[in-house]
């Protein structure tokens, strides 16, 4: 730090103003490239034409668990509640395990920022599918005769983490 | 970041005005946002010290998560205590989901809540805010005292003799113009309403931080 001059007339306070202001004018954190170019991107996959399914339980977050897990236990579980809907979903490894409730015939799409992937599901509205490690990803779903939803963009850090 | 432009992006009035201009498809506005908090985000991932491809993807979701609540956020200038929090629960998520993968003694998951580092928010915030508040209000006063403020803060600090040459004033001039200048500094609209932010963490339980709201009375 530098030595600003001292005096009389040089109050403490004044002294930690300009070391204040040396600081905020000093270098600075660089941001990657790559990583604003990402913000700036995610722009794009602003949502207009679907109901948002809001987060309504992840185990990750679940202070409760946090404090027992004494075992590895490498499953996530989170639930996902729109206004007709829940959408159950486990983490396990590499693969997500979705399931739509109340049960019914449902059409999904995993999305990342790369890219759509339609998802088979089966009559009672159970889905399976790879998840892109540590990437963000987010589901959309429709049941028969109703719109679509979409969940918040999620992340699968249990696998190779 | 925010470096290129001249600082601009830091005058806007607060964040009210970016935040409805992005929930109306304005995607300059979103750059904007992004210039302004691109660094805090950043600098939350760095505090919890995840590797680069792990803060690349924290940062990306929290973004992508911003962009669906642009319609619905409560207080638009509480934007970036949203985004600190939001990136440093993805930080907790991802170092507990890392924890997971091996057994641990049952105290070691808690491990994490003791360590000063690994509670960042209130210290990264505050330290982006008052820069950036410093930085506004430092350009917002006349020519004169931002010039004698620059040379007083620089590293070595200009001598009163220097200073005296430089802006042809008698150097017992300088002592109560700086008086003045630091008291118009602590008088800037940026700075009052920083201080107001760092009251408003104080009075959540914010602990550690500058005792700044003294400083600008």
């Amino acid at each position: 730090m530098p030595n600003w001059p001292t005096d009389d007339t040089w109050p403490t306070d004044d002294v930690a103003l300009l070391r204040e202001l040396a600081r905020a004018h000093g270098p600075r954190l660089e941001v990657p490239g790559r990583v604003v170019d990402a913000a700036v991107a995610a722009f794009t996959w602003r949502t207009i034409d679907a109901e948002l399914a809001e987060l309504d339980y992840d185990s990750l977050l679940d202070e409760t668990l946090a404090v027992r897990s004494g075992e590895a236990d490498p499953t996530r579980a989170l639930s996902f509640r729109t206004g007709g809907s829940t959408l159950e979903v486990e983490l396990a490894g590499q693969d997500l395990l979705g399931q739509l409730l109340p049960p019914g015939p449902v059409e999904v799409v995993l999305q990342t920022p790369d890219g759509d992937c339609p998802l088979r599901t089966n009559a009672a509205g159970f889905f399976t599918a790879p998840t892109p490690a540590g990437r963000p990803f987010r589901l959309w779903c429709r049941p028969a005769g109703g719109g679509w939803f979409v969940t918040d963009w999620l992340r699968n850090i249990g696998a190779g983490a | 970041m925010g470096q290129d432009d001249g600082g601009r992006n830091e005058d806007y009035d607060g964040d009210r005005g970016l935040v409805a201009a992005a929930a109306a498809g304005d995607s300059q506005a979103w750059g904007l946002l992004v210039d302004r908090y691109a660094g805090l985000v950043w600098s939350v991932c760095r505090r919890f010290r995840l590797s680069d491809s792990d803060a690349e993807d924290v940062s990306q979701t929290v973004w992508l998560r911003l962009v669906e609540r642009l319609d619905t956020l409560r207080e638009p200038n509480a934007l970036a205590g949203w985004l600190a929090t939001s990136t440093r629960n993805e930080c907790i998520a991802l170092w507990r989901a890392k924890k997971r993968q091996v057994p641990v003694a049952p105290d070691a998951a808690l491990n994490l809540w003791d360590d000063p580092d690994a509670r960042p928010l209130d210290h990264d915030l505050l330290s982006e805010e008052r820069g950036r508040a410093l930085r506004a209000s430092l350009r917002s006063l006349p020519d004169a005292c931002r010039q004698l403020l620059t040379l007083l803060f620089a590293d070595p600090p200009t001598s009163y003799e220097e200073i005296s040459v430089r802006m042809g004033v008698s150097k017992g001039f300088i002592g109560p113009t700086r008086l003045r200048c630091l008291k118009k500094l602590r008088a800037c609209p940026h700075l009052v309403a920083y201080v107001g932010l760092e009251q408003e963490l104080a009075g959540t339980g914010a602990r550690g931080t500058v005792g700044y709201a003294e400083l600008a009375d």
